[in-house]
């Protein structure tokens, strides 16, 4: 199946009750790229991630990675980093291996062992009884020690400490498949951009802007950070009094 | 895969229902001791009588004790295994193993099934226990006359079949209805434990409506009515009537519960 496209979209529409949380999306990501899934809350980058995973389904529209639409062979070239922990109570890290391991052929589980010895965890400890951030650092181990096509990672630096998104961000960088294409989403721009070799820019369900970080700083002079703060400005709410002066200034400019 | 899939649902359960298993029959053991050192031994009849009381009375409250627990843990883990493995956070990692939603269900399914005979077999040892291990040889002696009479009239080996088939479908439609429920519940945003319990009583409704009016509506087909008809055939094919009368209808509950389950978790999966 190894065409260029990766990941295929066409007019990719999800809706949750009457409001669409992806509208009309069509997108085409390349291979042996890092690219950006950017917009604010609510944008639609949780319900596209969860579509190319096959956790849920369109509404309408087609998706395709590496060709195939979501299902075991879909599930088998990606690897999903969630915004949530799924361990349950009864798991031991040796346990999640294990299971990766039955499950995924392209798990690496030497790496992961080594990637728990460096942070000083011990495979044979109870998930349960671990810190968030060290949970959300196994879950991380156990997405880069696999040799994917497509890494999925949603929102993986969103609520931790400056020093730790750090780690996370050179943990993936130092350690997917090269060839494969890791998809990031967030709203943390500029913690992020200097890793991305292309950026998405959602709002409202809608790809407004899919172009090379290259691109797009050498034709707006501007970090993506900058580009993003721009493209998702907000008009902050000043009190009532200031609305009303505001539209008298409006008025008395009109005359 | 759907291998690998029992042998972690395996993993999961084992050390949660393991120890009670265990202990079960171990209470009962330590029952029937308390029960004959102070009922058969002279010295503690006649010199610790209300001690041997309060021992019997507490050893008897452990035992009813387990015994509650261990129908309480298995119901618990058919239902946790289904609810937290699929339909909470837990479910970000079976979703996206590369499996079908029915081997998922199926998994589940195989396991609640084995906890389901296992505690059986547990609960009937113990009282075996508890009657005492005296009775086994009547046990044993009932049941080689049952395996004579079997003999002599071999095409009853058929009902003694249809009778296992019967119980195998009859736990595993009882294990899907409480898997299709929860697929319905988990539909809803807020109120996902609340809806599950609503369908489950909801599916038993439309069942029993549906049963009532299938059989008022037999009865009149047949004429002369269902019983008349019973009455007028011989003993073993009006028994064999009913009973894969019974086989289909608990075959077809369960492969509805099993596709109401699994066209929701393939379609309308709702993982918070």
């Amino acid at each position: 199946m190894n065409t260029n496209t990766l990941v295929e979209c066409k007019n990719l529409t999800k809706a949750f009750g009457g409001k669409r949380a992806l509208d009309e999306v069509n997108l085409q990501v390349g291979r042996g790229k890092v690219v950006g899934l950017l917009g604010p809350n609510g944008s639609g980058k949780t319900t596209l991630i969860k579509i190319l995973n096959g956790l849920i389904m369109p509404s309408y529209g087609e998706v395709f990675v590496d060709g195939s639409r979501p299902g075991p062979y879909t599930k088998s070239v990606i690897s999903y980093l969630p915004d949530k922990t799924y361990f349950a109570d009864w798991m031991k890290v040796k346990d999640i291996f294990d299971l990766f391991e039955d499950f995924y052929k392209d798990f690496n589980r030497e790496k992961a062992e080594d990637m728990c010895a460096a942070l000083g965890i011990n495979p044979k400890d109870r998930i349960k009884s671990m810190s968030k951030g060290t949970k959300e650092k196994v879950q991380l181990i156990l997405v880069m020690s696999r040799e994917a096509q497509l890494y999925l990672l949603d929102e993986p630096i969103a609520g931790v400490d400056p020093a730790a998104r750090d780690y996370i961000l050179s943990t993936i960088i130092n350690n997917y498949n090269e060839e494969g294409t890791v998809l990031i989403s967030t709203h943390l721009i500029s913690d992020i951009e200097r890793v991305l070799d292309e950026v998405i820019f959602l709002r409202n369900g809608q790809i407004i802007r899919h172009e090379s970080v290259d691109g797009i700083k050498e034709k707006e002079g501007k970090s993506i950070d900058d580009v993003f703060k721009d493209t998702f400005k907000l008009v902050p709410y000043m009190g009532y009094g200031y609305e009303n002066e505001a539209k008298k200034g409006e008025c008395s400019s009109d005359r | 895969m759907t291998g690998k899939l029992i042998k972690f649902e395996f993993k999961s359960i084992i050390k949660q229902i393991g120890a009670i298993w265990a202990a079960v029959p171990v209470v009962a053991v330590f029952c029937c001791i308390i029960d004959y050192v102070f009922n058969n031994t002279d010295f503690a009849r006649n010199n610790m009588h209300s001690i041997g009381s309060i021992l019997q009375t507490i050893s008897g409250i452990l035992y009813v004790t387990v015994f509650v627990v261990l129908i309480a843990v298995t119901i618990l883990i058919i239902l946790q295994r289904f609810y937290k493995g699929l339909l909470k956070d837990e479910g970000y990692l079976m979703h996206t193993l590369p499996v079908k939603p029915w081997q998922l269900i199926t998994s589940k399914g195989v396991v609640a099934f084995v906890v389901t005979v296992v505690s059986g077999i547990v609960a009937f040892l113990s009282i075996m226990i508890l009657v005492g291990i005296g009775t086994l040889p009547e046990i044993f002696s009932a049941l080689a006359d049952a395996i004579r009479a079997l003999n002599q009239v071999p095409e009853y080996y058929l009902y003694v079949f249809e009778v296992i088939l019967l119980i195998v479908l009859s736990i595993f439609k009882s294990i899907y209805q409480l898997y299709a429920s929860m697929s319905i519940g988990q539909l809803s945003n807020t109120h996902k434990v609340l809806f599950s319990v609503l369908s489950y009583m909801g599916i038993s409704f439309v069942l029993t409506t549906l049963l009532v009016i299938i059989m008022t509506v037999l009865d009149s087909a047949v004429g002369y009515g269902i019983a008349e008809m019973f009455s007028n055939m011989e003993v073993f094919w009006g028994g064999q009537l009913i009973i894969i009368a019974a086989i289909v209808v608990t075959a077809v509950q369960l492969i509805a519960f099993h596709v109401i389950s699994e066209r929701l978790l393939s379609r309308k999966l709702n993982l918070e």
